[in-house]
C-alpha cells in the first residue's frame, strides 16, 4: 500500500507539473504573435506592428494594442525598473552582438543558447556585482539545474501557489515581457525566423528570456509583492482618450475620403480617352508615391510619354550580394522568398590604389578596433581635421571626393550583375516574368522605340533608417539591380522569340533601359545600353533633358509641400550628415489606385497615392489582378500602417527622436546608454505625415476582386476590419462600390455582401 | 548697498582672477574653436524641430563661455570658474530629454562625481595659497579624475551619454573630457617636482588605459564603446604627462579630441559600413590571439567593467562618511569652546552625510532638504554672528532657501498626496512641464547654493574661508563636504519634483 501511495503522489505531480507546463505554453502561445515584429535594423522593412490585431475591428484593435504597448496605468517601483533593467539588457545585448564588440574569442561561451550563457555569466560573475546579483549567485546550484520552462514552472509556483487562478500570473509574465517589449519582441522575431541574424546566428528562446525576466524579478522584489501594479482607473480613462483620438482621425479620414471621391467621380466623367498613337517613350515606374508627382511631371512636359506604375522589384525575385558586402539582401518583397543569387560587380577592374584607399579610411572610421588608436590619434589628426571642415563646410566637395576616390555611391552605370551557380533564370522564367509585368500594365501592343524601367531608391547619409527609404517592394534597397536585371531578360534575343509566340511582339527596333531615380537627391541615371541605334540614342538624349526638367520641378513641389526651403539644394540634403529629416519619405501617403493612368492622369494627388498600373480589359480570368494586388497591396497597407502607428500613437508604436539614438549589437536602435530597443520609425520621420488610413480605389470586375481578396486571410482581415479601406471602380459602368462600412456611408451605397459586416 | 558692492569688490581682489595665453592654452582655445564650430553647425540642422532645442542652444553657449574661461585661465581660481561652468552645463545636457527618467538619474550621477571632485580641487587653490605644494599637488591630481573620468571615477562616463549626439560629442568626444588633462597639463608645475605625484600620475593614466581598453573591447553599442576608448586615450595622455612629455601630450589632446568628434557625429552611419569586407578587415588577428588566451572568467567580469559601478558608489559613500567621521572627531579634539556651535554643526553634517549614505531607507526627501537647509543656516549664523555685513550673506541665503521652498511646495502636495494613495515609490513627479516658472526660480535659488563661482554660496564660502582658516583647517574641510553634499542634494530634490514623466 505504501508504495501505490508514493506512486501516486509521482505520478500526481508529474501530472500537475505537466499540467502547468501546458498552461504556461499555451500562454506562451497566445501571447508571441503580440510581441512588437520589427526587424532588426539592417533587414528594415515597412510593417505593421500590431498584425495580430488585424483580427480585431480597427477602433478596438488600436485600442487594445495601444494600451498594452504604452504599459497604460502600470506603474512600476522606479528603483525596480533601472536595477531590473541594468542587470538584463547587458546579458541579452551581449548575446546578441552581431559583430559589433571587438572581443569576439569568447563567443564560444554563447553556444548554448540563452539560458546556458546566463548560467556562464552567473558563474564567471563576481557576487561584488552587487547585492542582487550576490543572491543571484548563491542560489544559483538551486535553479541552475532546471531548463529555463522548469525554471519558470517552479518559480510561478513559488509565487502564486497555484496556476489555476490564471490572471495573476498571466499579468505578471505579461508585465515582465512587455517592460522591454522592443527586446522581447526581437528574441521571438529571431527565435521564429533564424535568417533575420545579419551575421552571427545564435540559437534563442523566448522562454530562455522570460526566465531570466523571472528570475531576475524575484531575486529583486520580496516574495509576496509585485513591483508591477496596475491602475484600472488611469487605463481606463486612457482607453477612452485614444477612442477620442481615433474619432478625431476618422473625422479627418472623413473629409479626406469625401474629396478624393469627388475629385475620381469628376475626373471618371472626363477622361475616358485611350491613345492612339504610339508613344515615344514608355517609362515604367514602381509604385512608390514619391513616384507619381514625378509622373504628372513629366507626362506634363512630354505628353508623348506614356508612364506605368509596377511592382518595383519588377518581378524579380532575386538576393543580391551589393558591391564590397558581406552577405546576401533580398531585393524583393518582404512576403516573397528570393529564389535566386546574384553578386553586383563593377565593371571596370578596380585598382589596387581604390582598394587600398578604402581600406585606409574604413580604418581611420573604425579606430576603435586596434591598439594603435593612439598611434593615429597622434600621427593622423590631419584626416580628422579635413573631413570634419569638408563635411562641415562645403558639401559639393564632400560629394565630389566621394565620388572619386571611394565610389561612392556606386555609379550604376559602372555595375553588373552575375548570377551565382544554380541560381540563374531559365528561359521560361524570364519570359514569365517579363510577359507578367507587361501584361499587369495592358501594354500588348504599340510599344516605343524606348522603354525605360526606372528603379527607386535614397541616398542619405548618417541615417540608421537608410532602408525605410528605399524601395518598399525591393524591402527597402534600390530597385535599380532588378531594373538592370529585367532590361536584360526583355532585351534578349531569345525571350523576344518566345514572348512573340505568346502574342507580345516586341518589335526589334525596341529596347529597354534601364534606369535609377534618387529619391533623395532628386538625380536620375539612366544606363545606356552598347546595342542602342541613332534613333533610340536621340530619343534618350530627349529623355534625359525632360527627366531633368520634371525632376527639378519635383523637387520644387516637393519642398513646398513639406516646408523646406526652396532655396536648399536636395543633392546637398542628401548629403548633409546633420540632417535628420533628408527626406520625408512615404509622408502624406494615403491611397492607392489600381487601373490606367487615365483614371488618375488629371487629378492632383500631391504625392499621396501609390499608383499601380493595371488593365481590366486584356484580363479575363482575374490572373493580372491577382499579379498586382498580391504583391502591391500588402506593401501599401504595411507601409501606410507603419507611419499611421507612429504618427498616432509615438509613445506606443513610435521610436521617439533620432538625436539619443545609440546603435547596440548591430540589429537595432535604443535611446541614450541602456534601454528598450526601439521600435517603429522615428519621430523626426513621420512629424509631417497626416495619420489617415490607405483607402484604395481597383478599377476592376467584381468577381475577380471578390475571391482574390477572399483568397487571402490578411486582405480579408484588414478589409473586413476596416484597417484600410477598399473602393472597387467598374470598368463598364464607372460606379464606384465600397467594401468598407465608412466608405459605404460616403456613397450612399449598400456594401457589398461579402464583406457587409453588422455594426459594431 | 553702498557696503555690499564694496564687500564684493573686495571679494574680487581678494583672489586674483585673470587670463594668459601660452602656447598650450592658445592651441586649445584653437581647437575649442574649431570643435564648437562644427558641432554647432551640425547641431543647426540635427536640432531642428526638436522639444527643447532653445535649451540646448543656451547650454551651449553656456558650456563655450565656460571652457574658454578655463582655457585661457591665469591661475586655479579662474579655472575653477569655467570648471564649475563645465560641470553645470554638462549635468543639465545628460538631463536633456526631462521626461526619461534613467536620463535624470544618471545626470544625478554625473553630478555627484563632480562635485566630489570640485571639492578637491578647491581644497588644491586653499593648500597651493597656503604653499604646500605636494599636498595641493595631490588634491589637484585628485581633482581632474572625474571630469577626464579616470579610475576611480569613470563610472558616470557610459552613463552619460543620453542626452542628444551633439551634446555628447562636444563633453564627452572632446573639450570636457580633456580639461582634467588641460588642468594637469597647464598647472604641472603644481605637482610635476614631486616623483611620487608623477607615480601616481602615470598608475591611474595606465590603468585607466588598460581599463578602458577591455572594457571597451566588450561593450555592444557605439556610443558606450567610444567612451571606454575616450578613457583609455586619455588615460595615456596621463601617462604621457606624468613621464614630462607635454608637448606631445597637448598633440594627443588635439588628435584624440578631433578623432572622437568624427567618430562621434558620424555613429549613424554604421550600418552602412556593418556588412563590407574592409569593417570585418579591420580586427586585428593578433590581439585576438591575445584575447582568447584569457579565461573565460576575465571575459565575464570585463563584460561587467570591471565592477567599477559598485566600487565608485561605495567609494563615494563610505569615503565620504568615513572622511566626515574622522574631521569631525579630530575637531572635537582640537577646537576649544563654543559647544553649542560644534554640536550644531555636526549634527546637522552628521545627518547629512547619514541621508547621502544609507539610500536604501528611502527617507523622505523633501524632510532631507530641510535638514540640508538648515545645516546651511547653522553654517550661516555661526560664521556670520559677529559681522553686520555679512548679514547680508545671511538675508541672501535664507532667501534662497525660501525660494527654494516656495518652488517646491506643489510638489510636496503631490507626494504627500501619493504617499497616502501608496504609490511613492520614489517616482519622479515631473512637474517641470507643468510649473515651468517655479522651475526655473528652483534651477536659479539651487544654482545660488551650489557654491559655483559667483553664486551666493561662493561667497558664504569665502567668509567661511576667512573666518575659520585662521581657527581651524579640518573644520573648514567639513564644511566644504557639507556644503557639498547639499549641493548634490538639493539637485536630486528638484529632480524629483520637476523632472521625469509627468504621467506617470
Amino acid at each position: 500500500m505504501d508504495d501505490n501511495l508514493d506512486q501516486n503522489s509521482i505520478e500526481g505531480c508529474q501530472l500537475k507539473s505537466n499540467k502547468e507546463a501546458f498552461l504556461i505554453n499555451e500562454f506562451l502561445k497566445e501571447l508571441r504573435p503580440q510581441l512588437p515584429i520589427q526587424n532588426p535594423m539592417p533587414f528594415f522593412v515597412h510593417n505593421n506592428p500590431i498584425q495580430y490585431w488585424e483580427k480585431y475591428k480597427f477602433k478596438q484593435g488600436v485600442e487594445s494594442a495601444c494600451l498594452l504597448y504604452e504599459r497604460a496605468g502600470i506603474q512600476i517601483d522606479r528603483n525596480f525598473a533601472r536595477e531590473f533593467e541594468d542587470l538584463v539588457i547587458p546579458i541579452l545585448a551581449s548575446y546578441l552582438d552581431q559583430g559589433m564588440r571587438r572581443w569576439t574569442s569568447h563567443d564560444h561561451l554563447g553556444t548554448t543558447g540563452l539560458w546556458g550563457w546566463f548560467k556562464s555569466f552567473v558563474v564567471y560573475s563576481s557576487s561584488f556585482k552587487s547585492e542582487v546579483f550576490a543572491d543571484i549567485k548563491r542560489d544559483f546550484n538551486l535553479w541552475s539545474e532546471q531548463s529555463s520552462e522548469e525554471y519558470i514552472r517552479t518559480a510561478l509556483v513559488k509565487k502564486f501557489k497555484t496556476l489555476d487562478n490564471t490572471s495573476e500570473w498571466h499579468f505578471y509574465l505579461k508585465s515582465l515581457l512587455f517592460h522591454l517589449k522592443g527586446w522581447s519582441g526581437m528574441v521571438h522575431l529571431f527565435e521564429s525566423n533564424p535568417s533575420l541574424y545579419p551575421l552571427k546566428e545564435k540559437k534563442i528562446s523566448l522562454v530562455d528570456w522570460l526566465a531570466i525576466l523571472v528570475l531576475v524579478e524575484s531575486k529583486l522584489s520580496a516574495v509576496d509583492q509585485l513591483p508591477i501594479e496596475v491602475d484600472p482607473k488611469l487605463r481606463h480613462q486612457r482607453g477612452r482618450e485614444i477612442q477620442l483620438e481615433i474619432a478625431d482621425i476618422k473625422n479627418n479620414e472623413d473629409q479626406f475620403y469625401r474629396t478624393i471621391i469627388t475629385d475620381f467621380r469628376d475626373q471618371i466623367k472626363i477622361n475616358r480617352n485611350l491613345k492612339n498613337q504610339t508613344p515615344v517613350a514608355q517609362i515604367f515606374f514602381c509604385i512608390d508615391d514619391r513616384e507619381e508627382t514625378l509622373r504628372k511631371m513629366i507626362e506634363k512636359i512630354n505628353p508623348q510619354i506614356e508612364t506605368f506604375g509596377t511592382v518595383g522589384f519588377f518581378g524579380i525575385d532575386i538576393a543580391i550580394r551589393s558591391l564590397d558586402q558581406l552577405i546576401f539582401q533580398p531585393f524583393c518583397p518582404p512576403v516573397i522568398q528570393p529564389r535566386k543569387k546574384a553578386t553586383e560587380l563593377t565593371i571596370h577592374q578596380v585598382s589596387r590604389l581604390e582598394n587600398k584607399v578604402k581600406s585606409a579610411v574604413t580604418a581611420f572610421n573604425h579606430t576603435r578596433f586596434t591598439v594603435l588608436e593612439p598611434l593615429i590619434a597622434l600621427l593622423a589628426p590631419f584626416f580628422y581635421l579635413a573631413t570634419l571642415l569638408i563635411r562641415t563646410l562645403n558639401l559639393g566637395f564632400y560629394g565630389w571626393l566621394r565620388n572619386k576616390f571611394l565610389n561612392q555611391p556606386n555609379r550604376i552605370d559602372d555595375l553588373k550583375y552575375e548570377f551565382e551557380d544554380g541560381f540563374s533564370y531559365s528561359l521560361a522564367e524570364k519570359v514569365k516574368i517579363v510577359k507578367d509585368i507587361l501584361k499587369s500594365a495592358g501594354l500588348k501592343e504599340n510599344f516605343s522605340q524606348v522603354i525605360i524601367m526606372m528603379g527607386h531608391g535614397a541616398s542619405t547619409t548618417n541615417n540608421p533608417f537608410q532602408k525605410s527609404y528605399g524601395c518598399g517592394a525591393c524591402s527597402g534597397q534600390s530597385g535599380f539591380a532588378n531594373a538592370k536585371i529585367f532590361c536584360s531578360f526583355a532585351n534578349d534575343v531569345y525571350v523576344r522569340k518566345s514572348l512573340a509566340e505568346l502574342e507580345y511582339h516586341i518589335p526589334e527596333s525596341t529596347m529597354f533601359i534601364a534606369g535609377h531615380h534618387d529619391t533623395c537627391s532628386d538625380e536620375f541615371m539612366l544606363v545606356e545600353d552598347k546595342n542602342m541605334s541613332v534613333s533610340q540614342k536621340t530619343i534618350l538624349n530627349n529623355i534625359r533633358i525632360d527627366l531633368k526638367r520634371s525632376l527639378q520641378k519635383n523637387t520644387e513641389d516637393r519642398f513646398n509641400r513639406f516646408g523646406i526651403d526652396l532655396s536648399e539644394s536636395p543633392v546637398d540634403r542628401s548629403l548633409d550628415w546633420s540632417q535628420p529629416r533628408p527626406e520625408y519619405g512615404h509622408s502624406r501617403v494615403a491611397m492607392a489606385v489600381f487601373g490606367p493612368r487615365w483614371l488618375t492622369g488629371n487629378m492632383n494627388l500631391s504625392g499621396r497615392s501609390f499608383l499601380v498600373s493595371y488593365d481590366p480589359r486584356n484580363d479575363l480570368n482575374g490572373a493580372e489582378l491577382e499579379f498586382v494586388i498580391m504583391n502591391a497591396l500588402p506593401v501599401c497597407a504595411n507601409i501606410n500602417l507603419d507611419y499611421f502607428t507612429s504618427r498616432a500613437f509615438p509613445e506606443a508604436f513610435g521610436s521617439g527622436s533620432k538625436l539619443p539614438m545609440n546603435i547596440v549589437s548591430g540589429i537595432g536602435l535604443m535611446t541614450g546608454s541602456k534601454g528598450d530597443l526601439r521600435i517603429g520609425l522615428a519621430r523626426q520621420m513621420v512629424d509631417r505625415h497626416e495619420a489617415l488610413r490607405l483607402i484604395s480605389f481597383v478599377f476592376c470586375k467584381k468577381e475577380h476582386l471578390v475571391s482574390i481578396i477572399g483568397k487571402s486571410a490578411r486582405l480579408t482581415n484588414l478589409v473586413k476590419n476596416e484597417w484600410i479601406h477598399l473602393v472597387r471602380i467598374d470598368p463598364d459602368d464607372f460606379s464606384m462600390e465600397p467594401f468598407t462600412e465608412h466608405i459605404s456611408v460616403i456613397l450612399n451605397d449598400k456594401l457589398t455582401e461579402e464583406f457587409s459586416v453588422g455594426i459594431s | 548697498m553702498l557696503e555690499f558692492l564694496n564687500t564684493i569688490q573686495d571679494l574680487f581682489h581678494h583672489y586674483e582672477y585673470g587670463f594668459s595665453f601660452s602656447p598650450f592654452s592658445v592651441t586649445f582655445g584653437i581647437l575649442i574653436l574649431f570643435t564648437l564650430s562644427v558641432v554647432g553647425k551640425f547641431s543647426k540642422n540635427y536640432l531642428k524641430g526638436e522639444v527643447g532645442a532653445p535649451r540646448f542652444w543656451v547650454l551651449f553657449t553656456f558650456f563655450a563661455f565656460g571652457i574658454l574661461i578655463s582655457c585661457f585661465a591665469k591661475n586655479l581660481t579662474t579655472f575653477y570658474v569655467g570648471w564649475e561652468m563645465v560641470g553645470l552645463a554638462s549635468y543639465f545636457l545628460i538631463g536633456f530629454y526631462q521626461t526619461n527618467a534613467r536620463s535624470t538619474e544618471n545626470s544625478m550621477i554625473a553630478l555627484a562625481n563632480y562635485k566630489i571632485c570640485d571639492l578637491f580641487f578647491v581644497m588644491a587653490i586653499l593648500l597651493e595659497e597656503s604653499k604646500l605644494h605636494t599636498a595641493s599637488g595631490f588634491c589637484l591630481i585628485i581633482a581632474t579624475l572625474a571630469k577626464s573620468a579616470q579610475l576611480p571615477f569613470s563610472s558616470w562616463l557610459y552613463r552619460a551619454l543620453e542626452g542628444p549626439t551633439p551634446s555628447s560629442t562636444l563633453f564627452y568626444g572632446g573639450l570636457s573630457l580633456h580639461l582634467g588633462a588641460f588642468a594637469l597639463l597647464q598647472f604641472s608645475p603644481m605637482w610635476d617636482h614631486s616623483v611620487a605625484l608623477r607615480v601616481l600620475v602615470f598608475l591611474i593614466g595606465f590603468s585607466s588605459a588598460i581599463f578602458g581598453f577591455l572594457v571597451g573591447s566588450t561593450r555592444s553599442d557605439l556610443k558606450t564603446a567610444f567612451a571606454f576608448a575616450s578613457i583609455s586615450q586619455v588615460g595615456l595622455i596621463y601617462c604621457e604627462m606624468a613621464l614630462g612629455f607635454y608637448n606631445l601630450a597637448m598633440w594627443h589632446i588635439v588628435g584624440h579630441n578631433l578623432l572622437r568628434t568624427w567618430n562621434y557625429l558620424r555613429g549613424m552611419s554604421f550600418f552602412d559600413e556593418f556588412f563590407k569586407k574592409e569593417y570585418h578587415q579591420q580586427k586585428s588577428i593578433i590581439w585576438d590571439n591575445i584575447f582568447g588566451l584569457l579565461p573565460d572568467s576575465f571575459f565575464i567580469h570585463s563584460l561587467n567593467s570591471f565592477y567599477v559601478d559598485r566600487i565608485s558608489v561605495l567609494l563615494r559613500k563610505w569615503g565620504l562618511l568615513i572622511f566626515t567621521l574622522v574631521a569631525y572627531f579630530s575637531l572635537l579634539i582640537s577646537h576649544e569652546g563654543d559647544l553649542f556651535s560644534i554640536l550644531s554643526l555636526g549634527a546637522g553634517l552628521l545627518l547629512t552625510v547619514l541621508l547621502f549614505v544609507k539610500e536604501r531607507i528611502k527617507p523622505n526627501p523633501f524632510l532631507a532638504g530641510l535638514v540640508l537647509s538648515q545645516t546651511l543656516f547653522l553654517v550661516s549664523i555661526h560664521t556670520f554672528f559677529e559681522d553686520r555685513i555679512e548679514h547680508l550673506y545671511l538675508v541672501i541665503s535664507i532667501m534662497s532657501l525660501i525660494l527654494l521652498m516656495v518652488s517646491l511646495w506643489p510638489a510636496v502636495v503631490i507626494w504627500k498626496k501619493r504617499q497616502s494613495s501608496g504609490f511613492d515609490r520614489h517616482q519622479l513627479l515631473g512637474l517641470s512641464v507643468k510649473l515651468r516658472g517655479r522651475h526655473l526660480v528652483f534651477l536659479v535659488s539651487a544654482i545660488a547654493l551650489t557654491g559655483s563661482p559667483g553664486t551666493f554660496e561662493f561667497f558664504i564660502q569665502e567668509g567661511i574661508l576667512d573666518e575659520l582658516w585662521s581657527k581651524s583647517h579640518l573644520f573648514l574641510v567639513v564644511s566644504m563636504v557639507c556644503l557639498t553634499l547639499n549641493t548634490v542634494h538639493t539637485f536630486k530634490i528638484g529632480q524629483l519634483a520637476f523632472l521625469g514623466d509627468s504621467k506617470n
